[in-house]
C-alpha cells in the first residue's frame, strides 16, 4: 500500500474524481441563464483589486468592475453555448497546460527518501563532477607586442626566474585554489584543458590561451573528482525531482492514452508511417 | 492523507474555483536564509558577471504557441550548462560556457489568451486563423470568423481567464519558487521576474520587472491588462517597495516603439515633469540596449557621422503586418540620453538617466547569444533552414525572423555572485551590455587620474578611490577637465578587439544637442591618417567556412583619456563602446551548416561590441 500511495498516478485519479464531484455539487442547482452576483463574486473582485493596487476599490469602482464581470460572463456563456471553446487552439493548449501543472505539483509533493537520492547520485555521477583545482602562477606573453610570443616565452623559460619575465595583462599572475572552470573563463577552454597535462612543481613549456602565450608553474593540483553526496544533496534532490517530473508526465500521457483509440485516417505515405511510429 | 487532501484543494484552485477563500497562499513568508557571509570569489574591487534576465519559456503565451516545450526549471538548467529539449523539430539546446546569472521573465499576460492572439510575436497563431478563414469548408471558415469576432468583441474587456487570480497566483508562485530552487549563492544567481507587455497600437513599451530576492514579492504580477501606462506600472512598483519588495524594471526595444519609449511627453501628452523624471529613474535605472529584436543604441538617421551605427537594426513595430516605424527620435538610447540632459537643463529632472545592459528575449528558455550556437528566438526556428528561409509561409514574417540578432548579454561589476550583489550593481548602473560576447568593459571618471594610476596591478582599487565607476556622476569640476580610465578585454574564447571609443553627448549653451565619437584606443598600433581617417582593422573572416582568425586586433586596452573639449557649464554624458574585429554572423554559420551560399540580404560578418553605462556631468 505504501508504494501505491507514493505513486503520483493514483493521486491524479483521486484528484480528478474530487474535482468532478466538487463541480457536480457546485453546479447542481444553477440554471444556465442566471448570473449570480453574491458576496463571493464581490470578494473575488475586491481581492484581485487589492492584490494589484494595495487598497480596496471604492464603491463606484467595485460597481463598475461588477459590470465588467457581468458583461464578460454573458459573452463567455454565449460563447460556450455557441461551442466557441471547441477546437480553439488557445483553449486546448491552456487546458493541456493545466493538466501538466497538476501533474507537476503532484510529483513535487512526493518526497524522495535518502536511498532514492543516493541511487540517483550513483547512477548520474557524471553530473556531480568536480573540476580540478589549481594553485598556479602564469606569466603572459602578448601576441600584440611580439612577432612571436611563443619564441619570447621559450626564451624566458631559459632565464633564472621566469617570474620576472613576461608582459602585462589585467589578469592575476597568481591563482590560489581556483577551479579549472573559472580558469577557463579567464583564459579560454583550451588553456584550461592544457593545464591537465602540465607537471606539478616545475615551469611548463609555453602554453597557448585565448589571449596569447603563457608559462605556467603549478604549485598544487587537486585532481578532478566528484563532489561527495552530502555536499550536493540539494542539487541531487532537484535533479531527481526534475527527472521524476518528466517521467511522470510521459507515464501519465501513456496511461491516459489507453483510454483512447487513435485512428490514423491518412492514406499510406511517409507521414502516415512517421505518425504510426510515434504512437 | 493530508497530502491528497491538499492536492485536491490545489487541484481545485488550478481548475478555477473562484469562491475558495481559505486558501490564501502567501509566498512572502517562505523561508529566506539570510546569506550574509561572503561567498567564494568575493572581490571588493568587483568581478564581471554575465547573464540574462529577459528569458521566456512555454509559460509565456507566445512561447507556447510557437512550440516551446520547456519551462522555467529547464531554463535555469540550460543556463547552468545542461542540455534541454529545443522542440521545433531540431535538436537539444546547450550553451558552450554556462552563465553566472539568469532570470526567467515570462509575460505577465500569460493568460491573456485572446489579447495575445493579436500579438505580432505570435505570427503562427495568426496564420492558423488565416488558414481556417480561407478554408474551402464553409463550416470551418464560419467558425474561424466567429472566433475572430469573439476575440475582437472581448478585446476591450478583461479576458475571462485573466480574471481568475488563483491561476495567476499559483503559476507566479511556482515561478518564484523555481528561482529559489536553482539559486546557488557564489555560483549561480537567479531572480524572480516577469515582463509587463504594454503595446499600445503595436508600439512596444515592454519592461522586464526583476525582483532582487523572494522577500515580499507581490502575489500576482502587474500586467498590461491592468494598465498600459508605464506610470501605472511605476506606481505599482512603488507600492510593492513600500510593502517590502526589492524590484526594478528594465525597458527594451525602444526601436520598436515608434518613438514612444523615450517620448518627451507622458502618457497623457503632458510635458515631462521633475516628479515624472524622479519616479521613472527610481523604478528603472537600466535599459536593455541590445537583444534579439535588434540593437537600439542609435540609428544612421540620427547619427550620420557614426560609421558603426548601422548594427543589427530591427526596423519594425510589433505588428504582424511588419510595419516600419516612422519616428527615430524617442526610439534609441543615445538620443534619449541627450534628451534627458536637455530636460534636466530645463529644470525638469533627467527622465532618461539610464545605465545599459544587453539581453536575450528568447522565447525558448535558452538565451542562445553565441553566433556559432544560435538556435532562434522561438522553438519554431530550431533548425537552421527555418532560421534562414523562415519558419512561416509568409515572407514578411520570415524576413523579421531572419533579421533577428542572436541577442546580447548583461554584464555587471559585482563583489560576488549573489542576488544582493548583482542586483545592487544593476541598481547603481555599474553594468555594461554586449551584443552576445563576453568582452568586459570598465569605465571610471574623475579629475585626479593620471597615466601612473593604471601602471600597476592595483589600478582598479585606485580607480575606485580617486573617481567614480560607470553609472555615476562626476562631481564639480573646479577648473579641471575630467579624465577617464577605459579598460576592455576580449572574451577569452572569442575575437580580438578593434577599438575603444568614447561617445560624448552634450547640450551647448544655446540648447543645441551634440554628439561626438572619440577613438581612444586602436588595435595594431593604428593611427589616423593625415585626413584624420582611421584605417579599418581588416577582416579575416572566411565566409564559406564561417571562420576567422585573431591575427588582427588586440587582446586588451587599458588607457586614460582626458576630454579636451570639456566645458564646466555644459550638461554632458560619456559612454564607452568597444568593437571586436569582424566575425561571422549567425546566418553565416547556418549557411555553412546547410552547405549553401550566405543570403545576400543579410550581412555575412558583424563587428560584435560592448557598451558601458554612461558617466554624467551636471554643471553646479
Amino acid at each position: 500500500m505504501g508504494k501505491f500511495i507514493k505513486e503520483p498516478l493514483f493521486h491524479f485519479i483521486l484528484i480528478g474524481a474530487g474535482i468532478f464531484f466538487f463541480y457536480f455539487l457546485l453546479n447542481k442547482d444553477k440554471s444556465g441563464d442566471e448570473i449570480v452576483i453574491d458576496n463571493s463574486v464581490l470578494y473575488e473582485i475586491t481581492e484581485k483589486y487589492q492584490m494589484q493596487w494595495n487598497r480596496k476599490p471604492t464603491t463606484e469602482e467595485l460597481a463598475s468592475l461588477v459590470q465588467v464581470y457581468i458583461d464578460q460572463e454573458v459573452l463567455y456563456r454565449e460563447a460556450l453555448a455557441m461551442n466557441l471553446d471547441h477546437n480553439d487552439e488557445v483553449i486546448k493548449r491552456r487546458m493541456a497546460q493545466k493538466m501538466e501543472f497538476i501533474s507537476d505539483e503532484l510529483v513535487a509533493t512526493v518526497e524522495p527518501d535518502q536511498s532514492d537520492l543516493l541511487a540517483y547520485y550513483e547512477k548520474n555521477k557524471s553530473i556531480y563532477k568536480k573540476p580540478a583545482v589549481y594553485t598556479l602562477t602564469q606569466i603572459y606573453f602578448s601576441n600584440d607586442l611580439h612577432q612571436s610570443a611563443w619564441d619570447v616565452a621559450s626564451h624566458a623559460l631559459q632565464q633564472a626566474d621566469p617570474r620576472l619575465e613576461g608582459d602585462r595583462i589585467s589578469l592575476p599572475k597568481k591563482y590560489d585554489k581556483v577551479g579549472a572552470d573559472k580558469l577557463a573563463l579567464d583564459f579560454g577552454s583550451s588553456f584550461a584543458a592544457a593545464l591537465d597535462t602540465i607537471p606539478v612543481g616545475e615551469w611548463s613549456d609555453p602554453v597557448r590561451s585565448g589571449l596569447g602565450v603563457h608559462l605556467v608553474y603549478i604549485e598544487l593540483k587537486e585532481l578532478e573528482g566528484f563532489f561527495p553526496f552530502d555536499q550536493v544533496k540539494e542539487k541531487v534532490k532537484n535533479d531527481f525531482n526534475y527527472e521524476e517530473g518528466l517521467k511522470f508526465r510521459s507515464k501519465l500521457i501513456k496511461s491516459l492514452l489507453g483510454k483512447y483509440k487513435i485512428e490514423v485516417q491518412i492514406p499510406e505515405s511517409d507521414i502516415r508511417n512517421a505518425i504510426l511510429e510515434n504512437i | 492523507m493530508k497530502l491528497a487532501y491538499s492536492l485536491i484543494i490545489s487541484g481545485l484552485i488550478m481548475a478555477g474555483c473562484g469562491s475558495d477563500k481559505n486558501n490564501e497562499q502567501n509566498n512572502t513568508d517562505s523561508e529566506q536564509v539570510n546569506v550574509q557571509e561572503r561567498t567564494e570569489g568575493y572581490n571588493e574591487d568587483r568581478n564581471a558577471y554575465f547573464g540574462n534576465v529577459h528569458i521566456h519559456t512555454s509559460y509565456s503565451f507566445d512561447g507556447y504557441t510557437n512550440k516551446c516545450i520547456t519551462g522555467p526549471a529547464d531554463a535555469y538548467r540550460w543556463a547552468k550548462g545542461e542540455s534541454i529539449p529545443g522542440g521545433g523539430g531540431g535538436g537539444d539546446l546547450k550553451i558552450k560556457v554556462p552563465l553566472d546569472f539568469y532570470a526567467v521573465s515570462d509575460h505577465a499576460e500569460w493568460l491573456g489568451v485572446f489579447k495575445m492572439m493579436e500579438d505580432p510575436e505570435s505570427p503562427l497563431s495568426k496564420l492558423e486563423i488565416a488558414k481556417y478563414i480561407t478554408s474551402p469548408d464553409p463550416a470551418v471558415s464560419f467558425k474561424a470568423f466567429a472566433d475572430l469576432l469573439y476575440a475582437h468583441s472581448t478585446g476591450g474587456a478583461i479576458d475571462p481567464a485573466l480574471s481568475d487570480t488563483n491561476i495567476i497566483k499559483s503559476i507566479w508562485k511556482e515561478i518564484v519558487e523555481t528561482a529559489d530552487t536553482y539559486y546557488e549563492p557564489g555560483k549561480f544567481t537567479t531572480f524572480p521576474a516577469f515582463e509587463w507587455s504594454s503595446n499600445p497600437n503595436t508600439r512596444n513599451l515592454h519592461r522586464v520587472v526583476v525582483f532582487g530576492n523572494t522577500e515580499n514579492v507581490p502575489s500576482i504580477p502587474f500586467s498590461s491588462h491592468d494598465s498600459e501606462d508605464p506610470e501605472a506600472l511605476w506606481d505599482w512598483m512603488d507600492q510593492s517597495r513600500q510593502n517590502g519588495a526589492t524590484l526594478l524594471a528594465i525597458p527594451h526595444n525602444a526601436n520598436a516603439s515608434d518613438g514612444l519609449m523615450f517620448s518627451l511627453t507622458n502618457w497623457n501628452g503632458d510635458p515631462i515633469s521633475s516628479q515624472y523624471s524622479e519616479t521613472r529613474m527610481r523604478n528603472e535605472p537600466i535599459y536593455e540596449m541590445s537583444q534579439i529584436k535588434g540593437t537600439s543604441e542609435t540609428h544612421p538617421d540620427l547619427s550620420p557621422n557614426d560609421e558603426f551605427a548601422n548594427f543589427e537594426q530591427w526596423d519594425y513595430t510589433l505588428a504582424a503586418t511588419a510595419d516600419r516605424p516612422t519616428h527615430r527620435e524617442g526610439s534609441f538610447i543615445r538620443k534619449a540620453l541627450m534628451d534627458g540632459i536637455q530636460i534636466q537643463k530645463q529644470g525638469n529632472g533627467n527622465p532618461f538617466k539610464y545605465g545599459v545592459i544587453g539581453d536575450s528575449d528568447s522565447h525558448n528558455s535558452a538565451a542562445s547569444v553565441e553566433e556559432d550556437n544560435y538556435t532562434g528566438k522561438f522553438a519554431i526556428e530550431n533548425k537552421p533552414e527555418h532560421r534562414l528561409n523562415g519558419p512561416l509561409p509568409d515572407e514578411k514574417n520570415n524576413r523579421q525572423v531572419r533579421e533577428f540578432s542572436s541577442g546580447g548579454l548583461a554584464g555587471v561589476w559585482a563583489e560576488e555572485n549573489t542576488r544582493e550583489s548583482i542586483f545592487n550593481a544593476m541598481h547603481r548602473k555599474e553594468t555594461f551590455g554586449t551584443s552576445g560576447t563576453r568582452l568586459k568593459i570598465r569605465f571610471f571618471g574623475g579629475y585626479n587620474y593620471d597615466a601612473a594610476d593604471i601602471s600597476n596591478d592595483g589600478w582598479v582599487h585606485t580607480a575606485y578611490e580617486k573617481g567614480i565607476p560607470m553609472g555615476g556622476d562626476l562631481p564639480a569640476a573646479n577648473g579641471k577637465n575630467p579624465t577617464f580610465i577605459i579598460y576592455a578585454i576580449k572574451e577569452s574564447n572569442g575575437a580580438n578587439l578593434d577599438r575603444a571609443q568614447v561617445i560624448k553627448g552634450w547640450v551647448d549653451d544655446s540648447g543645441k544637442q551634440h554628439e561626438k565619437i572619440f577613438n581612444v584606443a586602436l588595435s595594431d598600433n593604428r593611427v589616423p591618417n593625415a585626413k584624420g581617417i582611421i584605417p579599418p582593422v581588416g577582416n579575416t573572416v572566411d565566409i564559406k567556412n564561417a571562420s576567422y582568425t585573431n591575427d588582427i586586433g588586440d587582446v586588451e586596452f587599458l588607457i586614460t583619456w582626458t576630454d579636451p573639449e570639456f566645458s564646466a557649464s555644459q550638461y554632458c554624458f560619456y559612454y564607452v563602446r568597444v568593437l571586436e574585429i569582424p566575425t561571422p554572423r549567425w546566418s553565416t554559420y547556418d549557411a555553412k551548416t546547410l552547405g549553401i551560399d550566405v543570403r545576400k540580404d543579410l550581412p555575412a560578418t558583424i563587428q560584435e561590441r560592448g557598451w558601458s553605462s554612461p558617466i554624467w556631468y551636471t554643471p553646479q
